[in-house]
């Protein structure tokens, strides 16, 4: 059974003009005589995207072979020892989304700016020595702030430490079509910038909140073709794409676990690998796993991100 | 970025015509999938298109900054102390959104119009030489204390030569004083008459007093019939428009923004004691008398190491919350700024209301001997940096003169 015009990969217009023509499967014209036959309605270029899109198979891989991909995955160290033991030992893992949730003032930026000099550090440390793209769509990123967090990784000399922030690289945004304009543009940074491993954007929530204060459906129709973007840059370029969203409400005192939901609903979850949960405390820092393809779900209590 | 050639001007306007929109930058608002179906170009065309569509819309090479190349965005507006500039990690930062919050009478408008003298000073003394934008919708605005304040401020920051030197009608000429009564005219100037203001280039600061006295309940009145619901949809809304306009205004006139937010009450069904009755009740409210434990062993140092200034206020955040108030507008609202600073007191006790908790049958005899700590009969005031993101939180203890807030070293209490 051969198959039809309407499942290939094609303008809706190539579609119609083929079924108009009376073409509605791949057999009819796969026959070499019929060429000059679609030359009668079709240019050179369409009859080359339709032999193309023929040929196009729809890939399927074993779960072995994904297996094998998942284990020579990289990870780089958070640098903070009770986040890392959240996250299997490992760490944040490369061709991966990882979510991180919380409310104004719980530390989301102190954390994307320690991831970014984290994937910095050298492997000998737990890092990856690898760039990062600082994606700031609230105006977060200072270079005080991140000198500040540089210091605070772990055992590391002030002149070390400032040397980490020459791999950030920051992008400023402000509403919707910039950010989607900037992440379109990816490839081209990827070849500009080389050896970067992290994307942080902080935050993805408010851009489209700013673009579209009142319309929540389209919201919601640009998070998700937004969130299909990101699953596939993160795996063809194989970087860790770390996604800051604003919680829902205030947390509880207490569970943080069960009380963690995003402003923007479970859009982000959905591709995330890893969901991390924000809050601060009286004492410090509350960061819980509250969602992860990889490992259990867990809590835990730091004195500073 | 160099200009459009015709034939790329041409596609870009097939584009938008197309997809039906209005300008260019807004065939980027529907999936890539729904552009190609809506221009009913190929493959090959579609992504030329939109790669011309990104790059007219966000030019990335321009924006790509380096986080050294940033040291130079880091510019301070002081507060005219140092250990406060120090708490809050070297004063009101250029390009910040600051939210000021705390109980009425706490300082927040004191505060402000320090800042206002402040970021006119000269740069040779820590200022930058900038005017300033007065936004006032609580009652006029107090011109008297600023011009009180003016030369104890710039005298004790300066000194006395460049104190005597300056006249303060200087410093209230470049304050521009906007007032307003409701919402709707407040919005109105921030859509107008605000960018003509900062688009003379010398505004460093403008400030919001306060940005919630109107949008904190539903004023007016030609909605008589709008329900709560419509009536908070409609102010996230106001707020976010207002909140992405202001970003980028502070990034680009380089320029810090400090709003002034009232506290609301939080209602919670068990009001911490049990009775789940969900009204706050007096045990909530500031309350000025304390006890202390028995007085068998407590000396000056005893009693001060108990009721310190860290401890028993804990962190403004902690203290506010135990106290069932939060700030006013909301979590859409705490999403738009990125520094909180909290100010709160907690009010001298009268030597009457003093009480030893374990003596309290005899203390008619006790109170003759013994003298209540200093630090309990005087009002306290705190500042803190309850959450940013360029300093760790931090809190200060001030006090409040006719020059205005300076902090306090606990050597000296």
């Amino acid at each position: 059974m051969s198959r039809s015009v309407l499942s290939l990969r094609l303008p809706a217009y190539l579609q119609t003009k083929l079924i108009q023509n009376g073409y509605h499967t791949v057999a009819d014209f796969d026959e070499a005589p019929l060429a000059e036959d679609l030359a009668q309605f079709l240019t050179q270029s369409e009859v080359r995207s339709l032999a193309s899109a023929a040929q196009a198979q729809p890939s399927a891989h074993s779960a072995w072979s994904i297996q094998q991909q998942a284990l020579t995955r990289s990870y780089f160290s958070t640098q903070l020892s009770q986040l890392d033991t959240l996250l299997g030992g490992r760490g944040i893992p490369l061709g991966c989304i990882t979510e991180v949730i919380g409310e104004a003032g719980s530390g989301q930026t102190e954390l994307c700016l320690r991831l970014c000099l984290a994937a910095r550090l050298p492997a000998a440390q737990g890092g990856l020595g690898v760039n990062s793209v600082y994606i700031d769509t609230v105006g977060s990123f200072s270079y005080c702030g991140a000198a500040r967090a540089a210091h605070r990784l772990s055992a590391l000399s002030s002149p070390l430490a400032t040397s980490l922030l020459d791999g950030i690289h920051v992008f400023r945004v402000y509403v919707a079509h910039e950010l989607m304009a900037l992440l379109s543009s990816f490839d081209q940074i990827i070849s500009h910038i080389a050896g970067v491993g992290l994307v942080v954007v902080n935050t993805v929530s408010w851009p489209f909140l700013a673009s579209f204060a009142s319309n929540i459906a389209r919201r919601q129709v640009l998070h998700t073709e937004l969130s299909h973007v990101l699953s596939q840059m993160a795996a063809k370029y194989k970087v860790a794409i770390v996604l800051v969203s604003q919680a829902k409400s205030p947390f509880g005192r207490s569970n943080l676990l069960s009380s963690s939901s995003s402003m923007d609903g479970d859009v982000w979850a959905r591709v995330a690998a890893n969901r991390i949960s924000l809050q601060r405390r009286s004492d410090g820092f509350s960061i819980a796993l509250s969602a992860s393809t990889m490992h259990p779900t867990g809590e835990t209590l730091v004195n500073d991100i | 970025m160099s200009a459009l050639t015709e034939e790329e001007q041409a596609l870009l306007a097939k584009c938008v015509a197309k997809v039906g929109c209005e300008e260019p930058h807004q065939c980027l608002h529907i999936p890539y999938s729904e552009f190609l179906r809506s221009t009913g170009l190929t493959e090959e065309q579609g992504q030329l298109a939109w790669a011309l569509l990104c790059r007219t819309t966000y030019p990335w090479q321009q924006h790509c900054r380096l986080a050294t190349e940033l040291k130079d965005d880091d510019v301070w507006i002081s507060t005219g102390d140092l250990e406060i500039d120090k708490c809050l990690g070297g004063g009101i930062r250029l390009g910040s959104m600051v939210e000021v919050v705390g109980e009425s009478a706490s300082g927040k408008t004191q505060l402000c119009i320090q800042l206002a003298i402040s970021a006119q000073l000269p740069e040779t003394y820590g200022g930058l030489d900038g005017d300033v934008i007065y936004i006032s919708t609580e009652g006029p605005f107090p011109v008297n204390r600023l011009e009180s304040m003016v030369y104890p401020l710039v005298h004790r920051v300066c000194g006395e030569d460049y104190a005597t030197s300056v006249d303060p009608a200087d410093f209230m000429h470049r304050i521009q004083v906007a007032e307003f009564d409701s919402m709707e005219t407040m919005f109105h100037a921030f859509d107008y008459k605000v960018p003509a203001l900062l688009s003379t280039g010398n505004v460093r600061l403008m400030i919001v007093d306060s940005i919630a006295a109107h949008l904190r309940f539903n004023t007016s009145d030609d909605d008589a019939g709008q329900s709560p619901f419509a009536f908070y949809k409609e102010r996230s809304e106001s707020l976010v428009a207002m909140g992405a306009k202001f970003k980028r205004w502070a990034n680009e006139y380089s320029c810090a923004f400090v709003f002034i937010n009232q506290v609301t009450d939080m209602f919670t069904g068990d009001n911490g004691n049990g009775n789940g009755n969900g009204t706050p009740s007096a045990e909530f409210r500031s309350r000025p008398g304390l006890s202390l434990p028995s007085q068998g062993n407590s000396t000056e140092s005893d009693s001060s190491a108990e009721l310190s200034s860290s401890t028993d206020m804990g962190t403004g955040f902690a203290a506010m919350a135990t106290r069932k108030k939060a700030p006013a507008l909301g979590a859409v609202w705490s999403n738009i700024i990125d520094t909180r600073i909290m100010m709160y007191q907690r009010r001298g006790i009268a030597p009457s209301e003093f009480r030893l908790a374990s003596d309290a049958q005899d203390d008619a005899t006790n109170q003759a001997t013994i003298e209540p700590p200093s630090h309990l009969l005087r009002t306290r005031r705190w500042i803190e940096n309850a959450f940013s993101p360029w300093a760790p939180s931090a809190q200060c203890e001030v006090v409040l003169d006719e020059s205005g807030f300076q902090h306090i070293s606990h050597a000296n209490s």
